[in-house]
């Protein structure tokens, strides 16, 4: 890798400059309320046509912004990161593809062309998983492309039950179908396909084992891109979904994985799981937000949650690298004092994640809790998301005590380093984004703002429960081995939160595993018994016992002539006769 | 919860948020009420294409921050009094509609209680 340019730059450059050029058509398109769709008819048949379509508006302009330029930064990091790779270029290679895909996805109205994108991204996203090859990571490829293949299905059959109404632009009559019924049952498809890909709670085993892909990827794809493409789906069929029943499950459902997942996240000792399961509350935050109707907050969230979830997990690589490739928390500590830029970063996003005043995170976050905290819901829900952001801060802090705070191990000693330009370059690009795109987003995109009116102690319950958070993270962090451990206590529960409650095990036991015998059976009875029986092995064996047969006429021809003359020249002496 | 706890005395006589009223708007007040005013032309939202859910009697107010932002692209924060002033008015539309929404419920009250319901 001594080239001038090598394939990292030459990338980096160009995503970069595509989202320069996305910047500038954003702002633009923004002022003047701008929407363009192209469309080009690829076949006409009957009444059916099948277009390929492209919707500009700032909406898909402003969220390829933020995906160019995360995968932009990601992939000018991945250059000092993976530098000892052999097959670089096809990383790489793996990598734009999979953000071409995104980008189609994000561009399209047609639930055709959103397949392609879609499929894309989950197939590209098992090729990262299984990128460094071995079991652990074929299993968590299998569970994620298999996860991911439900709403896949769930898509198709959305594309051929809207052959009923001649056109897979969906766009043109959202608010046209509303009050149709097969229209909800369309709906209710894309509300799982989006569940899926979204990691809400039956199918969120996959998005902690999809960890094992490489640090970069997880970066881009599990933080930013990938997951959100559920979110984003649900966003432009916005219109369609309100008033349904489905949303109110779906609502259930994102706040459950919201608290589940910051539960988890407590009992978890792997620094990129941690990661993952934060990133798992957030998007449960946003599904949640999505199906209360505000789509556009939702948006806001996917935005800056994006930016300091990349440099989150930017951040964790380069610890992960420093650790001698070790992933656990308990091996390191007091990192502060010895990589204190990285460290800054670090501290810095998990701040924006928490919701600290002024950093990314707040603007978002602190406008969805106080739009719930207005609108007319039940207790149980604001339970669900006070009780989530109180468990943002205590593994945040947790995760912050152990990393930065405590002694350090003395794991590795001779790793430490922070004068890697390349990656800091790249993740302060991420930091300045991080510090900024909340109040820039806000002021950008909210064209009609909302008003909040509540009473003090309403409006103060986020500081509330953040306090309380993360006390508890501080005590949490502060148990040592020789500690009373009153964990053991209540073993079964300490289980059954450390597993995610058990999701994992139903998806992969409970449910592949059923599936995948049952398939065995069916190949052992089917495949290879009763239909090779009756067609291919059967038919060799029918013909084969005819050829015998007529074998047996042929080879015995001189005495059936005999035979046969006799008999023959009997029946006529018996007609003479009689 | 704002609205949760705000409304939650008025489910005892089956009052909702989203309830229209139902008494004469007169009744009880000396002195004659005027309906409000909207401010804002409608050929006026129309060109500027806001949505309809947002034609409300602050929409004048929206107006000049839709203005401001369309002069000061991107420097939006510098629209930070108009947007001041529209969410001001907004608030002040939504206690006017909380005052209205108590009127509501105590006028039941007294209803329930001039027939004897208990």
């Amino acid at each position: 890798m001594h080239q001038k340019f090598s394939i990292c730059f030459i990338s980096f450059f160009f995503l970069f400059f595509f989202m320069l050029m996305n910047l500038f058509m954003m702002i633009y398109f923004i002022i003047s309320n701008l929407t363009i769709m192209i469309e080009w008819e690829i076949i006409s048949f009957n009444s059916i046509s099948i277009v390929m379509s492209i919707l500009l508006d700032w909406m898909s302009l402003l969220f390829m912004m933020f995906v160019l330029l995360i995968s932009s930064s990601v992939i000018y990091w991945k250059k000092s990161y993976m530098s000892s790779e052999i097959n670089l270029n096809r990383f790489i290679i793996l990598v734009i593809m999979f953000v071409l895909s995104m980008i189609l996805l994000i561009i399209s109205p047609n639930i055709i062309s959103i397949l392609l994108g879609w499929d894309g991204l989950g197939l590209i996203s098992y090729c990262l998983v299984i990128y460094y090859q071995n079991v652990k990571s074929y299993n968590a490829g299998m569970l994620t492309a298999l996860s991911n293949r439900i709403g896949d299905v769930m898509i198709l059959m959305v594309i051929a039950w809207m052959l009923n109404y001649g056109s897979w632009n969906y766009i043109y009559y959202l608010m046209f179908m509303k009050n149709d019924f097969f229209m909800n049952v369309i709906s209710i498809m894309i509300i799982l396909a989006a569940m899926t890909k979204s990691a809400q709670i039956p199918f969120s085993s996959w998005l902690p084992a999809a960890m094992a892909a490489p640090t970069p990827v997880s970066a881009l794809v599990h933080s930013s891109t990938l997951v959100t493409a559920g979110v984003y789906l649900l966003i432009r069929f916005n219109l369609l979904l309100e008033d349904m029943f489905m949303l109110k499950i779906l609502l259930l459902f994102s706040g459950l994985t919201m608290m589940m997942a910051g539960i988890s996240a407590n009992y978890e000792y792997d620094l990129k799981k941690i990661i993952a399961l934060s990133t798992l509350s957030q998007l449960g935050l946003m599904m949640s937000i999505l199906s209360m109707g505000y789509g556009d907050l939702a948006f806001f969230h996917l935005l800056t949650h994006a930016m300091f979830k990349a440099l989150l997990f930017m951040c964790a690589g380069v610890l992960i690298h420093m650790m001698n490739d070790n992933q656990d928390i308990r091996m390191m500590g007091g990192l502060s004092i010895f990589i204190p830029v990285t460290s800054l970063c670090f501290n810095i996003s998990n701040m924006a994640l928490c919701g600290i005043p002024f950093l990314a995170g707040f603007y978002s976050k602190d406008l969805i809790l106080e739009v719930t905290m207005m609108s007319n819901l039940n207790m149980m829900v604001l339970y669900l998301y006070y009780f989530s952001t109180g468990l943002t801060m205590f593994y945040t802090i947790r995760l912050m005590m152990y990393l930065m705070i405590n002694d350090f191990n003395l794991m590795s000693v001779y790793n430490l380093y922070d004068e890697d330009y390349i990656m800091l370059k790249s993740m302060m690009i991420l930091l300045f984004m991080s510090l900024i795109s909340g109040s820039m987003l806000s002021w950008m995109i909210f064209c009609y703002p909302y008003m909040i009116f509540m009473s003090l102690n309403m409006k103060l319950m986020v500081i509330y429960v953040s306090l309380m958070g993360g006390m508890m993270g501080w005590l949490v962090s502060k148990m040592n081995i020789y500690s009373v451990n009153k964990f053991l206590m209540m073993y079964n529960l300490n289980m059954f939160f450390t597993l995610m409650w058990f999701m994992p095990n139903l998806s992969v036991y409970g449910f592949n595993y059923y599936i995948l015998s049952f398939s065995k059976n069916l190949y052992k009875n089917i495949d290879m018994g009763w239909s090779e029986l009756f067609s291919g092995y059967g038919m060799f064996n029918l013909i084969k016992n005819y050829s015998l047969i007529s074998m047996i006429y042929q080879m015995n021809n001189f005495k059936i002539y005999l035979f046969s003359f006799v008999f023959w020249m009997l029946l006529i002496m018996l007609m003479i006769l009689v | 919860m704002g609205n949760l706890l705000g409304s939650f005395n008025a489910r005892n006589v089956n009052l909702n948020m989203d309830d229209k009223p139902t008494f004469d708007p007169q009744e009880g007040f000396s002195y004659e009420r005027k309906p409000r005013e909207m401010i804002a032309k409608e050929e006026d939202l129309i060109s500027a294409r806001i949505p309809p859910k947002y034609r409300d009697y602050c929409a004048h107010h929206l107006l000049e921050y839709q203005v401001c932002r369309y002069k000061n692209v991107p420097l939006m924060y510098k629209c930070a009094h108009e947007k001041h002033a529209y969410l001001n008015c907004e608030h002040q539309d939504y206690v006017m509609r909380m005052k209205e929404f108590e009127r509501e419920r105590r006028l039941r009250v007294r209803e329930n209680r001039l027939i004897g319901v208990a």
